[in-house]
Formats: C-alpha cells, structure tokens, sequence
C-alpha cells in the first residue's frame, strides 16, 4: 500500500506517481492531503506538505487527485483532524465520497475524539481507519480493533513517519496485538522503507504493508518521479509475491 | 453582593479539614490554645497543613501565646493566617503580622457597641466578631477562643455560649477591614446572618459538630449548602462538571477505570463548552492518560503538595508583591494595581508550572524533559527547573525567536539545555510546539512533555492553570487587604492564555469583576498579521491537540500568527478562553504592536518597572479606558529579554 502526498511534487506528478503505483502491482493507495501542521509526520512528508501549500494544493487538489486514482484503485485518504471538521463533517465526508475513495485515516483522531466522525463516515459509506501504536494498552487495542473498519492501521514504531531499520521481532509483537483485537486485515506503516522490511511485516502475518516516507523522498529526489516509485512500489510487490 | 467565604474553625483531624476543603472552605482553622477543648495536635495541624495549605488559607488560633510561640508555629506550619483571639492589643498584632509574614485575623467578643468601636482600633487583614460578653473576655479567657468552642468544654464556662450576638449592632461599623462572623453560627442560621450582616465570610465551629473538635459531615454539608443556598456564592465555572463522562463521543472504558481508581479527588476536565478534548496520534494517548493519573494522585499527595509549595515560597519567591502603580494610576485617575508575576525567580509566571510539570515529571520516573518555547521564559523557566531537579531539558524553539530572545537562548544553555531551532513555517512558536509534540511521539517513554500554557490536549489545559492558579489566589487576598474590595476588572495578556487564567481563576465567581483577555493586535486586526483568534472570532479549530480559537482558511490550514512580542505570536489559545469568551464569562480585545511598545515604554518611565511585551499588551489596553475605579492588571513577566527589539524599532 504506497503512500503519497497529494499535490506532490505537482497535482499532476501526483496523479503520474499514483498511476504508477497502480501499473506496479499497488493494491491500495493511501493518499495524504497536505496539511500546515501535520503533527504525526517526520520532515519528509512534512516538507512534501509544505511544498504542495506552496503551490496552492490543499483540500480541493488532493480530492482531485483522489477522484482519478479512486477509478482504477481503492484510496484511502489520509487527513488531518482540523481538515475534516473545517467545513462540517458531513459536507467533507459527502465531498470525499463524491470522489469514490472508500476509507479515511485520520492521524490525530484517537478513540476518544472519533465517535461523531465515525457515525458520519458510516453515513457516507466511508471507511474509518483506526490507528493502533506500539503504546497502545491491550485495553485499548481491543476497543480500538472493535471499531475497525476497512483495515487496521498498525503503527510499527514509537515515532512519526519516517524510514528507520526495520526490527522483525517489533512486527510480531504489533501484529499479534492488532489481530488479536480485530476482525478486519492489519496493514502495518511507518518506518518500512525496503522489500525486506514489507517482507518481514507479512512473514509476521500483516495483510499490508504500507510505504510512504521512503516513497516520497524518491519523489522529492527524482527528475522522473512516477517512474522512480514505481520501481520501488514494484520491487516491494515482487518481494512480496515471492515471499508469501 | 460578591460570594461569602466558609470558615470550618476548630478543626482536629486531617479528615475534617479535607471535607471542608473538598466543600469549598475558604479557611480552616486550627486552635492552638491549651485551654480549648479543640486545641489540635502540632502533629495532626502538620499533616494538615502539608496536605493543604497551598488549596485553603490556614488559620491558627492563638489566645495571648507568646510572641516566639506564635512566631514559631505560624512558620512551622507555614499559617496564611494567625487569628489572634485573646488580650493581645494592636502593636502586638502588627509585630505578629510582621514577624511572620501571615495575614492577622483580630477576633474579639461582642457585648455592646463599644465592642464593635475598640476593634477599629486593630488595622489587621481581618476582623472577626464573636459572641460573648466583655467581661467574659477578660475574666475567663480559659474559654475563649471561640464563642462556640468553649460551649461544650464540660468546664464553668462563661465564655462563648454557641450563640449568636445581636447583629444590629454591627450597623454602626464603618471598617472597610473584611469582617469574619462568628459565634452560634448553624446550618440553621447562617442565611440570614449573610442576610443581615454581609460578613467577607462566616466562620462555624460548634455549628458543625458531632462532638467537640470532632466534626458531622452532614451538618459541614448542610452548613455549605445553606451559605451558597443564601445567592451569595455560586459552584465554581472551572470544574467540568464530571470530566469524561460529559465528554461527547468519548468512549474510552480505560480512562474513566483509571479515574475511578483514583483517589477521590476532583477529576480533570477534558472539555469546555465544545472545545478542548484530545487530538493527538493513537501513540501519545497511554501518555496523557498515565499524566492524568498521575497529576490526580499528586494533587492528593501531602508530600507533593509540600514540596511544590516549598520551592514556590523559598525557591520562586512566592508570594509576589501586588502593586499600586501609583504615578500609572495618578495619570489615568484611577487605581492600577499590578500583580508582579515578574518578580517570581527566571522573570516571569511560566516557573509556577515549570517547576510544578517537572515535580510531576520526576514523580512519573521521566529522565528528560522537552518544553517549547516562544519568548524565552517558558524555556527558560522549564531549563531552570531541570537543573535544580537534574532532568535532562531539550528546548525547541522557532529560529525566528531565537533571533529575537538571544538573551534568553543564552540562559538555557548556560543553564544546561539544549536548545533545538526550528526552521519549518513561520519559525516560532506554533512550529516549536509541533517540533515538541513531534519529539515526544517518538520519545515518551522516558520523556515528559512540560507544556508551557494553557493550550494542548487534556490535560494540559487543566493542569496549567491549577499550577498557575497561585497568581489569582494571591492577588484576590492581596488585592481585598488592600483595598478591602475586589478590582473591578482583571486584566492579562492572552497567547496561550496560562497568565490570564492563572488570575483569572480565582475571580470567575465573581460576578462584579469583569475579565479582560488581551490578544496581540499585531499590525492591526483588519491585516493577517495578528495573533487574535479570540477577538476576530470565527468557526474553531484545532490546534496542538485542542478544539478551540484559531486561525485558519476555509480549508482548514492553520495559519502564521504574528505579533511582535514572541510569547504571543501563536494562531491558537487555551480551550478553556474560547469557552469564556463564548459565555461570556471574559471578553477579549486585541492591541497593536505600536501599542504594546507604547505601553512598554510608559510604565518603564512612570513606574521604573520593564515589563515584557506581552504583559505591554494588557497594560496597553487599560491605557485606554476611560473610567473604572479598580483594575488588577497581570504583569506576567520582566521586559530585559525585549530591550534588543524594543531598541531596534527606535
């Protein structure tokens, strides 16, 4: 499951890069609405925000790019809080689903907050993705795994978005957990940058594997971005393929 | 009619004096006189005091002691106030207050007229009118000490009897000293005591008792709720009612077990009105729950308590002075008094709470603290804390105001912390906030958080202003010794808003004050360029973990604040300002720059007083007032960190 920053390195880059994730062998995408603040992120994706405010992407060009992706794959948008309640909760849940995304993740929306953004969601034939972290008391996983919808999000690492050397052991511990409390498939994010890394999420029994921070920094990188994630989307996906 | 205080008097045992408190008591008194029937044990009076003295002014009741006695106890037990209810005359009475620092509470027993005339004579923080005869007074003094207190001694006694005096007769008094009524007063009576005498405050003993010194809880309850069912006192607007529960769509089973093993101490509310709440990732929650937890059991800590109110008094230098800005006020024609919070130790309000989240830090086994920064002071308070507790300090500040606070990023460092740049956005303090938030997802474990105002996901807010609410408490009791009435508005600058509700706080029930919150006005409120959700108004937002204020597009981007005093550059504020602001409650105001600079400069000429830019702000929206007899105006904070930008502008 690729991650990009909608808007980034341009709108249209973005739609490239997405479409090239597609032809790779992506199964979903999640895709980030740049925000001012975006407290759950590291300084790459933070930076990309930055770079697509610049230029003017926010809610609008990210649903546009939503909007195409959404019709040769299943998008899970990612936004945060301050944005999804900015123009009422039902106006933005009805404009998502205008768009045919089918979940949404929101990185600062615990538990204790979601109750009225998950009844809107469930209004608007949305998914609400929940995050589950390292930190998370077996308590709360199960009520948290009790509300999933779409997936699991299983935060591997105590820690913002970011590359980091992958611990195998951590996957297993994290998964366990998210498994345990849950019905619906656990993807597992932040810090997974290698095939090796995606392969050590699935050996641990992750149904998905997420891959954002590694991606976007090739996209910063790149002349040819498109191109060069989905290299690394299609390298992760024959990783994949090959170890299951 | 302000609200009248409670008085809970002969108070034995720690349990009773927790009840009164946890009721509303506005003091409890200890009588130390050997004769009493109610006399309380230093050990007992020990525990009490450790227990509470930072949440209820604590008497002691004395009957012609000894001066060193006194002196002695009153320190010991570190008493806001010694009752002095024998022979003792006016010279001896300021020699008390001056030896121990304590206000003093004159009491004497009223026979006749002349009675209320002679304690005129007594210029004290406080008189007290009880019942019982001259005579008495002077013949039995074994059993005086409370009209009440000696009835049931089991001894002759002439004293006090439990019953009241005849209150006309206090319509000759003319003293603008605060009156504390007394003698006979029950559950029964006291309404129309409050009725007919509009006492500062009513003092029970006996009215509340099972058994002498023993008090009924029921009779302390019936007793409370007489006096607030009188009109004259009103719950507190501050405590959300039951916290979680009243939360909407909150649903977390664990933190409302964690509450209820708690001690049994008043929950910290999460939400006010429709903001404040928890916007935070999944990672930091188990944080904020085990600092809930852990700031519940602190508070119900004796140890705590103690400790934190030792380092105010001996390390901060609490109590502040509450100044009379007397060429301010000549100029302006009217009364500004102002609540030198920048006399506290580092120059500001902000060590209050640096040094109490630290306290807490190092109670929660936490080895490293991480605090951001605006102007400087918070970090340099929570820098200073560190090095006295030895915790490991990393302070993220926005490379704009490292520019602008050198001299501040220079105590840090010598102090021993780090000092992170943060060079994202607008570079300062809404971005070192996010730094420090960003920092934390990744290290909570072993790091604490010390937020620096009022703002942040609950419990922050909560947390912030109790450990600031010391400002207002001083000031409210500074404020009526002086003048012997509440101000007539309360006055403080507004980023976070930690300063504004730490004096706030102690006024919200009272109706007759009004509280002004000042924004920064930046280049003008018609311009972007501002920091002044709450005055421009607008739908809320949320902002480093809080619904509340803030500045944003339509889309919801959070937008650069900008103010020239760095501690208000911030496009948020407190979640419990908006909910104020919203009921009323506060209104808020922005000033300018040019005004703020204005303001700097003319109370550094008049008073000989540098007060920072942000305190400028409050000080600069009084200047324009017409009118108004009384204002209280919080000086959050010393200017030497602004010369560099004040000079620059010319």
């Amino acid at each position: 499951m690729p991650y990009l920053m909608a808007g980034f390195p341009s709108l249209r880059e973005s739609i490239e890069i997405g479409l090239a994730c597609v032809e790779a062998g992506a199964d979903v995408i999640e895709l980030g609405v740049p925000y001012s603040d975006p407290l759950a992120d590291g300084p790459v994706i933070h930076q990309a925000a930055t770079t697509a405010l610049a230029a003017g992407i926010s809610l609008a060009g990210a649903l546009e790019v939503a909007g195409t992706l959404a019709q040769r794959i299943p998008v899970v948008l990612m936004c945060y809080a301050n944005m999804v309640f900015a123009p009422g909760l039902d106006a933005f849940l009805d404009r998502l689903a205008r768009t045919q995304a089918s979940g949404l993740i929101v990185p600062d929306l615990p538990l204790e907050e979601a109750a009225p953004v998950r009844r809107a969601c469930r209004r608007a034939g949305i998914a609400l993705v929940p995050l589950l972290a390292p930190t998370s008391t077996p308590a709360r996983m199960a009520q948290i795994g009790q509300v999933a919808e779409g997936f699991l999000y299983a935060v591997s690492v105590v820690g913002t978005t970011g590359e980091r050397s992958a611990l195998a052991e951590r996957f297993e511990q994290i998964v366990a957990g998210a498994k345990a409390s849950s019905s619906v498939p656990v993807a597992v994010g932040f810090g997974i940058a290698t095939p090796e890394h995606a392969v050590q999420a699935a050996s641990a029994g992750a149904d998905g594997v997420i891959v954002g921070t590694r991606l976007v920094r090739a996209a910063a990188e790149s002349k040819e971005p498109a191109q060069a994630v989905g290299a690394l989307v299609g390298a992760m996906a024959a990783a994949l393929a090959d170890g299951a | 009619m302000c609200s009248t205080k409670v008085k809970i008097c002969g108070i034995t045992r720690l349990a009773d004096a927790e009840l009164a408190v946890s009721l509303g008591a506005w003091s409890i008194g200890m009588v130390f006189y050997r004769g009493s029937p109610r006399r309380c044990p230093l050990v007992e009076a020990g525990r009490i005091s450790a227990a509470l003295r930072r949440r209820v002014q604590l008497t002691g009741v004395f009957v012609n002691a000894p001066l060193e006695e006194i002196v002695s106890t009153a320190d010991q037990l570190q008493l806001s106030i010694v009752q002095l209810h024998g022979d003792e005359g006016p010279a001896f009475c300021s020699e008390i207050a001056r030896r121990t620092g304590a206000k003093v509470s004159k009491a004497i027993q009223v026979a006749d007229g002349g009675d209320i005339r002679e304690i005129e004579r007594f210029h004290v923080d406080y008189h007290l009118l009880d019942a019982g005869g001259r005579q008495e007074r002077r013949g039995a003094r074994a059993d005086v000490g409370h009209g009440a207190m000696a009835e049931n001694g089991g001894r002759a006694l002439r004293g006090g009897t439990g019953e009241t005096f005849d209150w006309s007769l206090l319509e000759s008094r003319r003293s603008q000293v605060p009156l504390v009524l007394s003698g006979g007063l029950t559950p029964e009576n006291v309404c129309q005591a409050i009725a007919l005498v509009h006492p500062f405050a009513v003092d029970a003993a006996s009215g509340v008792e099972a058994a002498p010194g023993i008090k009924d809880p029921q009779r302390m309850r019936a007793f409370f709720a007489a006096v607030s069912g009188s009109g004259s006192t009103a719950p507190s607007a501050l405590g959300a009612p039951s916290g979680l529960d009243t939360a909407p769509g909150c649903g977390p089973a664990t933190a409302r077990l964690a509450r209820s093993n708690a001690p049994a101490v008043a929950a910290v509310e999460h939400h006010y009105g429709p903001y404040g709440g928890q916007f935070v990732p999944e990672t930091l929650m188990p944080a904020l729950i085990e600092l809930e937890q852990a700031w519940v059991q602190a508070r119900g800590d004796h140890g705590f308590e103690a400790e934190l109110q030792q380092l105010l008094r001996r390390y901060v230098g609490r109590p502040t002075p509450l100044y009379r800005a007397s060429r301010l006020s000549q100029r302006l024609r009217r009364s500004i008094y102002l609540k030198r919070e920048d006399l506290n130790h580092t120059g500001s309000h902000k060590l209050n709470n640096a040094l109490g989240q630290a306290l807490l830090a190092k109670r929660m086994g936490k080895s490293r603290i991480i605090a951001e920064t605006g102007a400087g002071q918070h970090g340099v308070a929570t820098a200073t804390a560190c090095a006295l507790l030895d915790l490991e300090c990393v302070v993220y500040m926005g490379e704009e105001d490292v520019r602008r606070q050198q001299p501040n990023v220079q105590r840090m460092r010598l102090l021993g912390a780090r000092v992170q740049e943060v060079t994202t956005g607008a570079r300062t303090l809404k971005e070192a906030t996010s730094e420090a938030i960003r920092d934390w997802v990744s290290t909570v474990a072993h790091t604490h958080y010390v937020i620096g105002s009022a703002v942040g996901p609950a419990p922050y807010p909560a947390i912030v202003r109790e450990l600031q609410s010391v400002i207002g408490a001083e000031a409210r009791e500074q404020i009526l010794q002086a003048e012997g009435r509440l101000p007539r508005r309360v006055i403080a600058c507004v980023g976070g808003g930690s300063n504004a509700l730490g004096i706030f706080s102690a006024f919200l029930d009272d109706g007759e004050v009004e509280l002004i919150g000042v924004e920064a006005g930046g280049e003008g409120i018609d311009t972007p360029r501002h920091g002044a959700p709450l005055t421009v108004g607008g739908r809320p937002g949320i902002l480093h973990g809080a619904r509340s204020a803030v500045m944003q597009d339509e889309e919801g981007q959070i937008l650069e604040a900008h103010s020239i005093s760095a501690g208000l550059d911030y496009p948020g504020t407190g979640p419990q300002h908006a909910h104020l602001r919203d009921t009323g409650r506060a209104r808020y105001f922005a000033v300018t720059d040019a005004e703020a600079v204005d303001a700097f400069k003319l109370l550094t000429r008049l008073e000989g007083i540098i007060p920072a830019l942000e305190s400028a702000h409050a000080l600069a929206w009084a200047l324009e007032q017409r009118g108004g007899e009384l204002d209280l105006i919080c000086l959050s904070g010393r200017g030497d960190k602004d010369l560099a930008e004040v000079l620059r502008l010319g």
